[in-house]
């Protein structure tokens, strides 16, 4: 069969065609139709689509949220700011803010979260080279400052860095929901009158931050090293505690200028609501 | 759809509806699946009408919308499969030539089984080139594929349907020494 035979006889194999039943009005009004069906239906599908998208993005962005460090209230070790009296301590939790029982072990993939995607950072957003960071391992043992019965909901860690004067520690303390017992004031009090300085500052959002700087000589013959704390005191109860300081520590490390973080840094971590203790 | 575009289609369907028929006939082998294959291509040329009448290639487009209708259609695993078990009786048509209508079956027949043993983008391809008349590039524009891709399958779609001729004149023969004898 030659390519002209194959010519021919595709055309005579038409020959019989049956007539053609082709209605322009008919099919425009089912194109119409049709066409209006499918942008119905492609309305439908966007608007599903983007319920589900809402859904599946508003608690990441409600979190992504939390990880936003407040910006720092105006502490400094020399403020004469007011007390804060009138803070209401200990709030008033019920049981659905209080924590569940937990143990260590179920609280740990959620400290690990924490320290990769919140603390380590915030530690490197003040400078701190990430390489410098050792490891966070922390666990809940007793402070002075708990309530009794509530030593397993205070958890304590250090993290060894290089800071500017060489080797650092940052003390990390988290207090469940109505695990720490000082309010504010006593906080002052209890540190008084070795403290070199403790301000309390009411934050805009309603909380409460006290710094605390410790340093110098207690007595004769006794030295503090220079320590920098800020507790952040939480509206639910929590409370998040920074403490900076050289890690090793001569008498030339009893100096204020030893300690590597200033108060704006450390207000900066404490405030971090993304460090907090899991429900 | 704007009315000027929505004549332009009209215009179009209609003058293009019998040749996209008979385009899908040599396709499958069958009309009433032709005429099925038609509609629906015209169906997806309306909702893209704007964008291929400002680019003056609509009738290609609507062969390549044709084609990709049609390999869908057979990579469906529950398509509708015809059985033609049935014989229909035969009616004589009086104004008909005998010998013209002798050659005009032998062509049917042809395509209907011969054709339809060549495998389908082979099958498109020589539709494409000696029913439609297209160039290798516009046949490679239809399909999609390169010229040389064209050119292969065009070679191996003529040795097909030469091996499924043979077939069928052998067969035919040894039916007609068969009734014979």
């Amino acid at each position: 069969m030659s390519e002209q035979d194959l010519r021919e006889g595709m055309k005579l194999a038409v020959w019989d065609e049956p007539p053609l039943d082709f209605d322009p009005d008919s099919f425009m009004a089912r194109a119409e139709q049709l066409t209006k069906r499918r942008r119905a239906l492609m309305s439908v599908g966007v608007a599903t689509a983007l319920i589900i998208a809402t859904v599946a993005t508003l608690p990441a962005f409600l979190t992504a949220g939390r990880d936003r460090v407040e910006p720092a209230g105006s502490v400094s070790a020399t403020s004469t700011a007011p007390t804060l009296s009138n803070f209401p301590w200990p709030p008033n939790n019920n049981k659905a803010t209080l924590r569940r029982s937990h143990t260590f072990e179920e609280d740990q993939p959620h400290l690990i979260q924490m320290w990769v995607n919140s603390l380590s950072p915030s530690l490197q957003r003040q400078g701190v080279a990430a390489a410098s960071i050792g490891t966070w391992s922390p666990n809940f043992q007793r402070t002075g400052n708990e309530r009794a019965s509530m030593v397993s909901d205070v958890l304590v860690g250090s993290v060894s860095y290089t800071g500017p004067t060489g080797p650092a520690l940052l003390d990390v303390t988290i207090a469940g929901v109505g695990a720490w017992a000082p309010s504010p004031d006593e906080m002052c009090a209890r540190t008084m009158p070795d403290s070199s300085t403790c301000n309390e500052i009411q934050r805009s959002d309603g909380s409460a931050v006290v710094a605390v700087e410790l340093g110098g000589t207690k007595g004769k013959g006794e030295f503090y090293s220079g320590v920098r704390t800020v507790y952040h005191y939480r509206l639910d109860g929590e409370v998040v505690a920074m403490a900076s300081r050289a890690q090793f520590v001569d008498s030339a490390g009893y100096e204020n200028n030893g300690i590597p973080l200033n108060f704006t840094q450390l207000t900066e971590l404490a405030t971090n609501q993304a460090i907090t203790l899991e429900r | 759809m704007r009315k000027a575009e929505e004549q332009g289609f009209r215009e179009f369907a209609v003058t293009h509806a019998a040749s996209l028929r008979r385009t899908a006939y040599l396709f499958c082998g069958d009309w009433h699946t032709a005429e099925d294959l038609m509609q629906q291509s015209l169906m997806k040329l309306y909702q893209a009408w704007h964008r291929v009448q400002q680019q003056d290639h609509a009738g290609a487009y609507a062969r390549k919308i044709l084609l990709r209708t049609w390999l869908d259609e057979k990579r469906r695993p529950w398509r509708r499969a015809e059985q033609r078990d049935g014989e229909l009786p035969e009616m004589a048509d009086s104004n008909a030539d005998p010998d013209l209508v002798s050659g005009q079956l032998w062509a049917r027949e042809l395509i209907q089984k011969a054709l339809i043993k060549v495998p389908p983008r082979q099958r498109a391809v020589l539709v494409l080139r000696y029913f439609e008349d297209l160039s290798v590039t516009d046949v490679a524009a239809v399909m999609g594929c390169t010229e040389g891709t064209v050119k292969s399958q065009t070679a191996r779609g003529l040795v097909a349907l030469r091996v499924a001729v043979d077939a069928l004149e052998n067969n035919g023969s040894a039916m007609e020494t068969e009734v014979a004898s």
